[in-house]
């Protein structure tokens, strides 16, 4: 890092955190600081929506993901647009007519207050969790990599977002966000501009995607039923459809985001517009992967990208082992540019077809032998220390934007990666602190108090919030597999809030007694199936769903029987 | 609770169109690149 790289950080940085608590101060009642006084036009609320889901792990590992595995992963968007359509047409409409400040406030209209409260707080257990790893999963990378001291980032991140998201509530956050977005889009494509023009000479833009093609890496779609993919046409239409319609219909960290428009209008124009770039966008950041990868086919790149794993294994037994793994990862890569850049010269003639074959089967020999070679190093360093973190796909592109950027643009990158994780935590904070009131404060409050009142509540608890995040993040590293153990949280979760949802939605038959007890059984058997391994955790989103809802719907049956009886 | 009308705009259509094309273009670049 030179100074001009920390001028472009803290000044960018700096710029967004005091212009948007600046901008946006003085909010004097509840519907000022939590839907943003609902004057957000469609383009900000698309923004919004976009930058909440687009965390700092975004940036640092979908480009690592298409390193490693291609584009695939790009088809796990594809259900998303489908869940924009419903959002729209079902949620957004009784939303706006009950001009609802969460969610969960629904709930209490089409059941009672019990079923509203039991929402609000699994939410505030799931998203509380996922807010400390907002900010951790980052700083534990950056410091990594940086050298940086971890508590003193996950700190700096969390006071940053705390200062703008305190004083000036959602406004704050859409009106940062916006220009959190731009950053994130200029820093990405000047990275991805310079990618290309650090190609050999020879490797044109066409001839590149042909390159990352031969090693597998543009096989964007994958039309087998095949369950062990996990990434495929059909799990992305309908398992994506599925997460997206929970998170953007039930979560509040979203829903604020379009509670804050204007009109219905621009609520469903602003996710109508999340629907059409959302697609695109993710495909233009795993194609900054694959230029990554193309890039390194010509460059040296490390047998491990995560800095941790290379000094506990040089400072291991294991180091000598280790070394002699390294030079043939060397050879392996001299011998992958010639193949490459052969098959790039190739390229330019038509009747080379046999040349093009020849060259295209050397160059997937020598991948496979480069697996071989970097799994057999993994397989070392795991033994030199079996906690330290081996799957490197999440520090592939900071490793390339440290090493290879030039001065100016490494501060701007990071700005990309810190600007993320504070959009996504802002959101986090923002929707804690309305749910933690709306739901519960205010709605048990026995007396009327006037909405200064509640404002400087709002604040007090998203403070809070912030302090339980940043808290979280600090101790954050004291558990394994952390990212997952949060993934697993959420999954136990949210397929029983959705359910809940759904029958409030469709099944007008359901009434409150029966959602309410379908709700509590069902999260005790969503919890039993994950403690004795019934399916892999992700699949317990399907299934909370589906077993609150036909939990609920026997037992309306069942209580109607005895009712008539 | 009064009944629900679902409202469809051409808005939707957009969207899901523009996904479908994009959804092509990503089965030409496969087949143009690998």
């Amino acid at each position: 890092m030179q100074w001009l790289d920390w001028l472009v950080l803290i000044g960018t940085l700096g710029f967004i955190v005091l212009y948007g608590a600046w901008k946006t101060k003085g909010s004097k009642n509840v519907t000022d600081y939590i839907k943003g006084g609902s004057e957000a036009k469609w383009w900000t609320i698309g923004l919004s929506v976009m930058a909440t889901q687009a965390s700092a792990i975004t940036f640092l590992s979908t480009p690592g993901q298409a390193f490693h595995s291609g584009m695939g992963f790009v088809q796990f968007y594809f259900g998303l647009p489908i869940a924009m359509v419903v959002i729209c047409l079902v949620f957004i409409p009784i939303y706006h007519r009950l001009n609802v400040f969460t969610a969960y406030e629904y709930l209490e209209t089409r059941f009672d207050l019990k079923t509203r409260t039991v929402a609000a707080v699994l939410f505030l257990i799931q998203r509380g969790l996922a807010a400390g790893i907002t900010i951790f999963a980052p700083a534990i990378i950056l410091s990594a990599v940086l050298g940086w001291d971890l508590n003193t980032l996950n700190i700096i991140i969390g006071v940053l977002v705390i200062i703008y998201t305190v004083t000036g509530g959602t406004k704050a956050v859409s009106v940062t966000q916006k220009q959190q977005m731009a950053v994130i889009f200029f820093g990405m494509f000047v990275a991805f501009y310079l990618i290309v023009s650090y190609l050999p000479a020879d490797i044109t833009f066409s001839k590149a995607l042909k390159i990352a093609g031969a090693s597998g890496k543009m096989e964007v779609l994958d039309f087998s039923f095949n369950f062990e993919n996990r990434y495929t046409f059909w799990s992305g239409i309908i398992g994506g459809s599925f997460l997206a319609l929970s998170y953007f219909g039930t979560d509040q960290s979203q829903v604020q985001r379009y509670l804050s428009g204007k009109s219905m209008k621009e609520m469903q124009l602003g996710l109508i517009f999340n629907g059409l770039l959302k697609v695109p966008m993710q495909f233009f950041i795993l194609l900054v992967g694959v230029m990554v990868f193309v890039f390194y086919q010509f460059n040296a790149s490390p047998l491990n990208f995560n800095p941790a794993a290379d000094i506990v294994v040089k400072n291991s037994i294991y180091s000598e082992e280790y070394k002699a793994l390294e030079n043939k990862h060397l050879e392996i890569e001299k011998s992958k540019s010639v193949a490459n850049l052969n098959y790039g010269i190739s390229l330019e003639s038509e009747n080379n077809t046999l040349q093009q074959e020849k060259s295209v089967k050397e160059i997937q020999a020598l991948n496979l032998l480069e697996l071989e070679n970097r799994e057999q190093a993994k397989e070392i360093i795991k033994k030199a220390d079996n906690l330290v973190e081996t799957n490197d796909k999440d520090y592939v592109f900071i490793h390339f934007i440290l090493n290879n950027l030039p001065r100016g643009l490494i501060g701007l990158l990071l700005a990309v990666i810190l600007s993320a994780a504070m959009s996504s935590t802002a959101s986090e904070l923002n929707a804690l602190a309305s749910t933690t009131v709306i739901d519960l404060y205010k709605r048990n409050e026995k007396t009327v108090k006037d909405d200064r009142h509640y404002v400087k509540v709002s604040k007090w608890f998203t403070l809070l919030w912030g302090i339980l995040a940043i808290t979280f993040a600090c101790f954050a590293n004291l558990f394994d597999n952390l990212i997952q153990l949060v993934n697993i949280i959420g999954s136990i979760f949210y397929g029983n809030i959705l359910g809940i949802f759904l029958l409030a939605f469709f099944v007008k038959y359901v009434k409150s007694n029966a959602v309410f007890v379908a709700a509590l059984i069902t999260q005790v058997i969503v919890i039993i199936g994950y403690v004795y391994d019934w399916m892999p955790y992700l699949w317990l989103n399907l299934f909370g769903c589906a077993l609150v809802m036909g939990v609920a719907i026997l037992l309306q049956g069942f209580l109607v029987s005895v009712v008539k009886e | 609770m009064d009944k629900q009308k679902y409202i469809w705009k051409k808005e939707y259509t957009v969207v899901l169109i523009a996904n479908a094309v994009y959804i092509v273009l990503f089965y030409v670049i496969m087949k143009s690149f690998s």
